[in-house]
């Protein structure tokens, strides 16, 4: 909070207040004082939803299962089972052509995955808050600049450069995080660009400048705040997105070797759909799972920042 | 007149910086990659010193940096591709022998997800019965979220290996050319999987702000019947998003083919690419990206033209003059 | 009278001569305004509009004139949140729990709606003449020139200089003014009894106000249709209606013949509204802005009568 807001009085709670003279002004003190309000109610409303209760939980319990379960499931890479055996009360995901722990590798697996999705999204929203809030901000150059970017990866698909990209670079996990947050940033630099003019564009930006305050100033502790929730939506999504592509990557066979995530099960799966079908279904399950809880929970934040009353006309 | 002849140019003028920016990029990675620029250029086929010390002199490759990107720009201009060393045959060549299967599904693939996407995300949009809302909505979110080549994999092991309906791979029965139609119908709904969710779902908040719009308060005070008003205001209204997300989509699904082609098999432009870059042969590798990009960049001047004549309010802009008052 | 009588059911039931054309009565509408929250947005109105008379509802945002408005013309939100009791009735018939074919005869005949913004009101991918021809009652759809020289005809009457041009054109091609004729011709073409006009001039520019409130008075003479005018601004209504209502906070607080109210306001609010627009329109009456505690007796007011 800074010191340009007020805080809101009794009166204005009650609608009982004098009117004050005409000024464009008003409506942005009013917006800036009730900020706090809405949020709230936006909180709320996003943890009364029955999707939050269902799919958190889930996404909580499948990093839970990938970073704690190693500790109780077997060894990933020691061959000594039966192979292709299907699933059974002995080896709950079956086992693999190599004789591995299918439930194992499946668990082991989902770190990579997670791990990749979530760095991919936290550089994604780093680079996003930065280049987008400078092109919203100030506008000008940056703004073209971050415009022509975004046109550049919409005409390279950003899965074909990363292929191309890994192919040529190498492929192991930090290479394929910094590719994939290259391709991906531009989208959460949109939101962040969007958001920041609207605000910009609110007075008490400009009150502040007034004030005195320095625009970076300003654009750290008072535009990118108020931009957070929409960001935090399309970060979100952004966690999906870049798991979706990571496991498409391995799954071609761009990916760490001695870490297989789940697309690269998926991969090794392919040969073996005939014989063993538990080999393609529970890797993509899982990346299923984390991505639709992610989606849905993106969803429910989405709905809560912005409540719709009344729907047809 | 005037007005158009200047748009145009202006988007012609941007698409082919785009192009020059893109050849660039591609042009960087080859030079920074590690290994031998010699074996990069060639891919892993073992070559003889003598064959080497060929290789460098007929493509320069021992001449300085701005140079080669200037030889590298023409070459792409002249549609000169590069040669595979893996398959003996030119990268241009290759590629539209191989683009027609990719569009072969990447066409219905389109079609189908368009023209689904819209009508379902209007019913989701416009119906009263919740249920019917939230399950549209609901399997919008889920096959978005579905990784479309497991998707493929699950088909195929429901389809073609538990019941037996489709074949598996491939294109056409083994030794017959073209493309038999039976082969075509688990690719195409892979392809098509992800961007219907994604079509479905902005139709249906397209058609919500529309139908939320002023103007049907209008029609609705004319007495007009619901039908009506869906029809004749609401939808239009909506459909014309839908212009440009539908021209985005075909990058994506071009894209896609990536994927999907590796996992039925299908001998497309993908495929190329995903074997290109698996036996290091760099000059397809490129190839098809650029390809890529020349194929997008038109879809997308295509789409330009389209919404520039079905929105009205375009429409005038560039061929009538200015407002009456 | 010059409006057509519709040979169905809705019209000649129940009609005699001394009965006023519009009948409200306690009429009640509460909109969702969140989540969980709802406000009552109109309570307890009740008035009548008689054939051929002109009714004024005056009162500042938030006194939900417009809404009750948009409740006489069965266009509410249809969210199933939006709660409407009282009763509307026309022409005798009571038309809230009426079904929605019913609304539809009568707003395709009877009733005309003039909106605010003729920018966002006009569908901007549908020609002018198309969306005015949709109002176009009993003209059969075949017969094409009919219906386009009809719709020339009112374009014609709603003050456009050239009608058959603007026909042809694109709501964005036109001006503010000339779009706002426009709903007035959409409006008139169905040839309705009542017209209910909604802020019909706050999105245009001062000049062109006048003009388009003028050419609404005489369209409205001419046709000799009820009308409902629904204003913030006291001058519109001022000039151009035989009745009055002034609304606050969802009631009518003072209703009358538009000169006596205008000159002789019994209700503190009235009294105050007069005083504020004196005081921006006259130049030795210093400027006026309602003082807080009336507005907390107002509320105070409020809150006694929804306790009934």
């Amino acid at each position: 909070m800074t010191t340009v807001q007020p805080t809101p009085s009794p009166e204005a709670e009650l609608g009982l207040e004098e009117p004050l003279s005409p000024d464009a002004g008003t409506e942005t003190l009013a917006v800036a004082a009730s900020g706090g309000a809405r949020r709230n109610a936006a909180w709320r409303s996003f943890l009364r939803k029955r999707s939050v209760w269902v799919f958190l939980p889930l996404i909580v319990v499948l990093i839970l299962i990938s970073f704690v379960g190693p500790y109780f499931v077997g060894d990933p890479v020691s061959a000594i089972y039966p192979k292709l055996l299907p699933p059974s009360s002995e080896h709950w995901l079956g086992t693999d052509n190599l004789g591995r722990d299918y439930l194992a590798r499946v668990v082991y697996g989902g770190q990579v995955s997670l791990i990749v999705g979530f760095s991919v999204a936290v550089l994604c929203l780093t680079l996003g808050l930065v280049i987008g809030g400078l092109a919203g901000f100030y506008g000008g150059f940056m703004d073209n600049a971050l415009v022509k970017v975004s046109e550049f990866f919409q005409v390279l698909p950003g899965l074909v450069l990363a292929l191309v990209a890994a192919a040529l670079l190498g492929s192991n996990v930090v290479i394929i995080i910094v590719i994939l947050g290259v391709t991906m940033w531009p989208g959460v630099a949109r939101i962040v660009r969007a958001e920041a003019m609207r605000i910009t564009k609110l007075g008490y930006v400009e009150s502040a400048k007034a004030a005195g305050f320095s625009g970076p100033r300003i654009l750290w502790s008072d535009v990118i705040p108020n931009a957070m929730p929409p960001v935090l939506v399309a970060t979100t999504m952004t966690v999906g997105r870049a798991i979706l592509v990571e496991s498409g990557l391995s799954y071609l066979g761009i990916g760490d070797a001695n870490r297989p995530s789940w697309g690269a099960l998926l991969n090794s799966a392919q040969a073996y759909m005939q014989q063993a079908w538990w080999l393609a279904l529970f890797p993509g399950l899982c990346i299923f799972l984390v991505v639709l809880a992610v989606n849905i929970l993106g969803d429910a934040m989405n709905d809560a920042l912005n409540p719709t009353i009344g729907r047809v006309k | 007149m005037k007005a158009m002849a200047i748009h145009y140019g202006r988007l012609l003028l941007s698409s082919l910086i785009l192009f020059v920016v893109v050849l660039t990029v591609l042009f960087l990675l080859l030079e920074i990659a590690p290994g031998d620029p010699i074996q990069n250029f060639v891919g892993d086929v073992p070559i003889s010193p003598a064959f080497e010390a060929q290789i460098v002199a007929a493509f320069g490759l021992d001449r300085p940096l701005w140079e080669r990107y200037l030889v590298y720009l023409g070459n792409v201009f002249r549609g000169e591709l590069g040669y595979s060393f893996g398959t003996n045959e030119p990268v241009l060549e290759l590629i539209l022998n191989r683009a027609g299967n990719t569009l072969a599904i990447a066409v219905p693939a389109f079609v189908i997800s368009t023209t689904l996407g819209i009508v379902l995300g209007a019913i989701a949009a416009r119906t009263r019965k919740r249920w019917l809302d939230g399950g549209i909505s609901a399997g919008a979110v889920a096959l978005f979220s579905v990784p479309n080549f497991w998707l493929g994999m699950l088909l195929i092991i429901v389809f073609s290996i538990q019941l037996g309906w489709l074949p598996t791979q491939g294109k056409a029965p083994y030794g017959q050319d073209g493309i038999d139609i039976r082969y075509m119908v688990l690719p195409v709904i892979t392809m098509a999987s992800t961007e219907l969710a994604f079509k479905t779902r902005i139709m249906r908040s397209s058609m919500i702000e529309s139908l939320g719009q002023d103007f049907i308060d209008t029609a609705r005070s004319k007495g007009l019947p619901s039908q009506r008003v869906l029809w004749r205001h609401a939808l239009p209204n909506a459909l014309l998003p839908m212009v440009t997300v539908a021209g985005y989509s075909l990058g994506f699904i071009l894209a896609g083919s990536v994927l999907v082609e590796s996992v039925f098999g299908w001998p497309g432009m993908g495929l190329l690419f995903v074997d290109a870059i698996q036996r290091q042969d760099n000059q397809v590798v490129l190839g098809v990206a650029i390809f890529l990009t020349i194929t997008i960049l038109l879809a997308n001047i295509l789409t330009d033209i389209t919404y520039g004549i079905v929105d009205p309010r375009l429409r005038a802009q560039f061929t009538r003059k200015a407002v009456v008052k | 009278m010059s409006a057509p009588t519709i040979t169905d059911a809705v019209a000649d039931s129940d009609r005699t001569d001394t009965q006023p054309l519009l009948e409200v009565d306690s009429l009640r509408v509460h909109l969702p305004t969140g989540d969980r929250s709802e406000v009552e947005a109109v309570s307890s109105v009740s008035f009548t509009v008689g054939l051929g008379e002109r009714v004024g509802i005056v009162g500042e945002s938030g006194s939900g004139k417009s809404v009750t408005g948009r409740a006489i013309a069965g266009l509410l939100p249809t969210s199933p949140r939006v709660r409407v009791a009282g009763s509307i009735r026309f022409d005798g018939r009571e038309m809230l729990a009426a079904p929605a074919s019913a609304w539809n005869r009568i707003r395709s005949k009877r009733v005309g709606m003039i909106f605010q913004d003729p920018l966002t009101f006009l569908n901007p991918t549908m020609k002018v003449g198309a969306q005015v021809a949709e109002s176009l009652g009993a003209i059969s759809r075949r017969d094409r020139a009919a219906r386009a020289s009809e719709v020339v005809r009112f374009l014609g009457l709603a003050g456009l200089d050239q009608p058959k041009r603007v026909a042809n054109q694109f709501p964005h091609e036109l001006s503010g003014g000339m779009r706002q004729r426009v709903l007035i011709a959409v409006a008139i073409a169905k040839e309705p009894d009542l017209i209910i006009a909604d802020e019909p001039t706050t999105a245009l520019d001062a000049t062109v106000q006048a003009r388009v409130l003028r050419t609404l008075d005489e369209t409205v003479s001419e046709l000799g249709t009820s009308l409902i005018l629904i204003s913030h601004d006291l001058a519109v209504v001022a000039g151009m209606t035989d009745r009055i209502h002034v609304m606050y906070g969802g009631r009518i607080v003072e209703s009358g013949p538009t000169a006596a109210v205008l000159a002789d306001p019994r209700h503190d609010y009235t009294k105050a509204l007069l005083r504020s627009v004196r005081s921006l329109t006259e130049p030795d009456v210093p400027l006026y802005s309602m003082p807080r505690s009336l507005r907390a007796r107002l509320a105070l007011e409020r809150s006694h009568d929804a306790q009934d």
